[in-house]
C-alpha cells in the first residue's frame, strides 16, 4: 500500500522499499528487547545474547499486558524511524531530476542496509539476526482453558490485528489518493514540469510521499518481525522490493483495491508452491521442495509478462480521483461517483442552461476581481 | 484591425506599476547557441501583448525562462514589482504568473475535470493530513468544481469531464490547457500558441474569451501565436523576435510593415 502511494500515485520508484521495511523490523526488535529487560528490572544487556532469549520469552509469556504495551511502543518507534529514514531518503530525491536515478540510489541504499546489518553484530545481531521477538499475545497460549479451545489463539489474534492495521493503512491511502493531495501526487508523477508551472512544489510533495510511505513500510516491517519472531538481515533482500512492485503492477498501478488483489495472488503463489513442494516430497522422497521456490519466481515473471501484454494497466486499472467535485457533473447522467447518494448542490439545480459564454467569463472574472480585492 | 490598438505600453520610462512584466538584458545559450540574446521587453498591466516571430526565434524559450523552467544566463526579470529570475516555477505561479505550453502538457493519468481542478492555488486538501478528512475541503472542492464546470462549458469541453486527458483530441487539449490556466486566477498569463490546432471559429472564440477575461478581471496576456490574422485583431502591442533578439515592436499594423520583420519571415 505504501509503495503504491509512492510509486503508483506519486511516481517515485522506491527500489529501496526493503530498507524502510527492514528498518522498521530491526527498530521494533531492538526497542522491544530493550524495554522488556528494563521493565523487568534488569539492566539493558546485549540484545543478541542467546542466553537472554529464554529470559525475555519468559517475561512476555508471564505478563501479557506489558507485552502488548511494549509491542505498541515498538510499533510507534518503528513508524517514527521509518518516517525519519524516508525524510533522509528524500534529500537525494530532491537532487535527482529523473525519478529512475532516485530508484537506483534507493536500491543501493537498501542493499547497503542489508550488508551493514548482516555484518554489524553490535547493533543488528549480525548474521544470526535478532531472535526471540514474541508475538504480543503469546501469553494467551499459556492459558490452559484457551489453549484447549484453540491451540493457536495468539497467532490468530495477531493475524487479525495485522489485517485490521492493513485495512487502516488502506483507508488512509484511499482517502489521501481521493483528494486534492492525490491529484497533486499524480501531477508530479505524470509531468514534473507541468506540475511545477501549475504551482505545485514538487520537492515538498516528493518529501511528503516518501515520509508517509516509509512510515507505513516501517510499521509493516515491525509487524512482520513480531510475526516471524526474528529480525534477520537476509530477509530484506532487494527481491522483496521487486515482489512488491510485481504485486502493484499485477493488481493495478494507482489502484488501492488492485494492490490487495496483487498481494493475494502473489501470496497464494508463494504458499501454493510451498504446499505443492511438500506434497511432491511426500510422493517422491528425493524431491527437493526448494526447487519450487525458483518455480515461484518464474511463475511471477510469466504472470507479469502475460499481464503486461494483455492488460498493461493491471487487473484493476487506475480510476479517477473521487471527490465531491464529480457530484456536480455526474448528477442526472447515471455516472457512478463516490457519493452516489449525495444530492447535487443547490446551485447546480438552478444552473442556467446554454448560458452566454461571455456571461460565464464575466461571472468568473467578477468573482476573481472580488477575491483579489478581498486579499 | 481592432479599435483596441490605442492601448499600448509606454516607452522605457514606464514605472514598474504600469508594467506588470519587465525583462531586460535577458540571455540564454545552449552550448554556444544564443537562444535568447539580450532581450528587453515590457508588458503593460491589463494589456494583451503578442509575441511573434519565425520558428526557432526563441519565443518559447523566452517563456520557459520567464516562467522559471529554464534558468537564465544573464538579465533581469521583474514581475509585478518583484525580481523573479531566480525563483522556482511554482513560486512564480503563486505570484500570479501562469503559462501554457505550445504542445499541451496535461496530466494523462487524470481526467479532464481533474486537470482543471488541480490548478487553483493553496487548496486545503493538498495537505496530506487534511486530505484524510474530506469535511475540511469538501466545500472548497465544490466551489472549484463549479468554476471548472462553467469554464469547461464555455470552452465546449464540459461533456468530456470524465475522459482521460490522454484520450481527447489535440484541439481539446489546447482548450483544456486554457481552462486550467484560468482556474489559477493569474494576474498574467503567457499563452504559447493557444489557437494552434483549433478550428478557426473556436480559435476566434478563444481569443474572445481572452479579451473578456482581460476586460473583467484585468488579467494581462502575453501570447505567442502564428495565426496572425486572429492575433492582430485582439492584441494591443506586438514584439517580433528573430534569432533570439527582439527585432521590432509596436502596434500590429505598424510592425508588419517593418522591413526587418518581412525579412525575418521571408528569410
Amino acid at each position: 500500500m505504501s509503495l503504491n502511494l509512492e510509486y503508483g500515485f506519486g511516481g517515485q520508484p522506491n527500489f529501496g522499499q526493503v530498507l524502510f521495511y527492514g528498518a522498521g523490523a530491526f527498530t521494533a526488535g531492538i526497542v522491544s528487547s530493550t524495554l522488556i529487560r528494563l521493565y523487568s528490572g534488569f539492566p539493558p544487556a546485549d540484545i543478541c545474547d542467546v542466553n537472554l532469549l529464554v529470559q525475555r520469552e519468559a517475561i512476555v509469556n508471564s505478563n501479557g499486558g506489558i507485552a502488548v504495551a511494549i509491542w505498541v511502543v515498538a510499533l510507534i518507534v518503528a513508524i517514527g524511524v521509518g518516517a525519519g529514514a524516508g525524510l533522509l531518503a528524500s534529500y537525494p530525491a530532491l537532487r535527482v531530476k529523473e525519478e529512475w536515478y532516485l530508484g537506483m540510489v534507493l536500491l543501493v541504499a537498501g542493499e547497503m542496509f542489508r550488508i551493514i546489518a548482516r555484518n554489524t553484530p553490535q547493533f543488528f545481531c549480525g548474521y544470526n539476526g535478532l531472535a526471540g521477538l514474541l508475538q504480543p499475545f503469546a501469553s494467551l497460549d499459556n492459558v490452559v482453558s484457551l489453549k484447549n479451545y484453540s491451540p493457536e489463539l495468539a497467532e490468530g489474534i495477531y493475524t487479525a490485528v495485522i489485517l485490521v492495521l492493513a485495512f487502516i493503512c488502506y483507508l488512509i491511502v484511499q482517502r489521501m489518493s481521493n483528494s486534492p493531495f492525490g491529484r497533486v501526487l499524480k501531477s508530479v508523477r505524470d509531468d514534473r514540469i507541468a506540475a511545477e508551472t501549475a504551482g505545485k512544489d514538487i520537492n515538498k510533495v516528493r518529501k511528503q510521499v516518501l515520509i508517509i510511505g516509509s512510515a507505513m513500510a516501517g510499521l509493516a516491517g515491525a509487524l512482520y518481525s513480531f510475526y516471524i519472531g526474528v529480525a534477520i538481515a537476509d530477509d530484506y533482500i532487494s527481491a522483496v522490493t521487486f515482489s512488491l512492485f510485481v504485486m502493484i503492477v499485477l493488481g493495478g498501478i494507482a489502484n488501492n483495491r488492485g494492490v490487495f488483489v496483487g498481494v493475494a495472488i502473489l501470496t497464494a503463489l508463494d504458499r501454493g508452491t510451498l504446499i505443492l513442494g511438500t506434497l511432491l516430497q511426500g510422493v517422491f522422497p528425493h524431491f527437493d521442495p526448494n526447487l519450487l521456490s525458483y518455480l515461484r519466481y518464474m511463475l511471477e515473471a510469466a504472470l507479469l509478462l502475460v499481464l503486461l501484454m494483455f492488460r498493461p494497466k493491471g487487473i484493476f486499472p487506475e480510476g479517477r480521483v473521487k471527490t465531491k467535485a464529480y457530484t456536480l457533473f455526474d448528477f442526472g447522467k447515471g455516472k457512478k461517483g463516490e457519493d452516489e447518494t449525495t444530492s447535487p448542490p443547490a446551485e447546480k439545480q438552478t444552473e442556467k442552461k446554454n448560458e452566454e459564454p461571455s456571461k460565464v467569463i464575466e461571472q468568473q472574472a467578477s468573482a476573481t476581481t472580488t477575491k483579489q480585492q478581498q486579499q | 484591425m481592432s479599435s483596441k490598438h490605442q492601448q499600448q505600453p509606454q516607452s522605457s520610462n514606464n514605472s514598474s506599476g504600469e508594467n506588470i512584466l519587465e525583462v531586460s538584458g535577458l540571455r540564454k545559450s545552449f552550448e554556444g547557441l544564443h537562444a535568447i540574446d539580450g532581450v528587453d521587453l515590457k508588458v503593460k498591466r491589463g494589456s494583451i501583448t503578442g509575441l511573434i516571430g519565425p520558428n526557432g526565434s526563441g519565443k518559447s524559450t523566452l517563456f520557459n525562462v520567464i516562467g522559471g523552467t529554464i534558468r537564465r544566463d544573464a538579465g533581469v526579470i521583474v514581475f509585478d514589482g518583484r525580481k523573479i529570475d531566480l525563483l522556482q516555477p511554482h513560486k512564480i505561479f503563486k505570484l500570479g504568473l501562469g503559462r501554457t505550453f505550445q504542445t499541451p502538457r496535461l496530466f494523462f493519468g487524470m481526467t479532464v475535470l481533474e486537470n482543471a481542478l488541480l490548478v487553483p492555488k493553496d487548496q486545503k486538501g493538498e495537505n496530506p493530513l487534511n486530505a484524510m478528512f474530506h469535511q475540511r475541503w469538501d466545500e472548497e472542492e465544490l466551489g472549484n468544481a463549479k468554476k471548472a464546470s462553467e469554464l469547461l462549458e464555455f470552452l465546449e469541453i464540459k461533456q468530456l469531464y470524465d475522459k482521460w486527458s490522454s484520450d481527447i483530441s489535440g484541439g481539446q487539449m489546447k482548450l483544456l490547457q486554457l481552462a486550467a490556466a484560468f482556474m489559477g486566477d493569474p494576474k498574467m498569463l503567457m499563452l504559447d500558441e493557444p489557437a494552434a490546432g483549433v478550428a478557426p471559429r473556436l480559435a476566434r472564440d478563444i481569443f474572445k474569451s481572452i479579451e473578456t477575461r482581460r476586460k473583467r478581471a484585468g488579467t494581462t496576456f502575453l501570447i505567442i501565436e502564428h495565426r496572425l490574422e486572429i492575433l492582430f485583431d485582439f492584441v494591443d502591442y506586438v514584439y517580433v523576435m528573430s534569432r533570439g533578439k527582439v527585432i521590432a515592436e509596436g502596434k500590429p499594423d505598424q510592425v508588419v510593415k517593418e522591413q526587418s520583420v518581412i525579412d525575418a519571415y521571408l528569410g
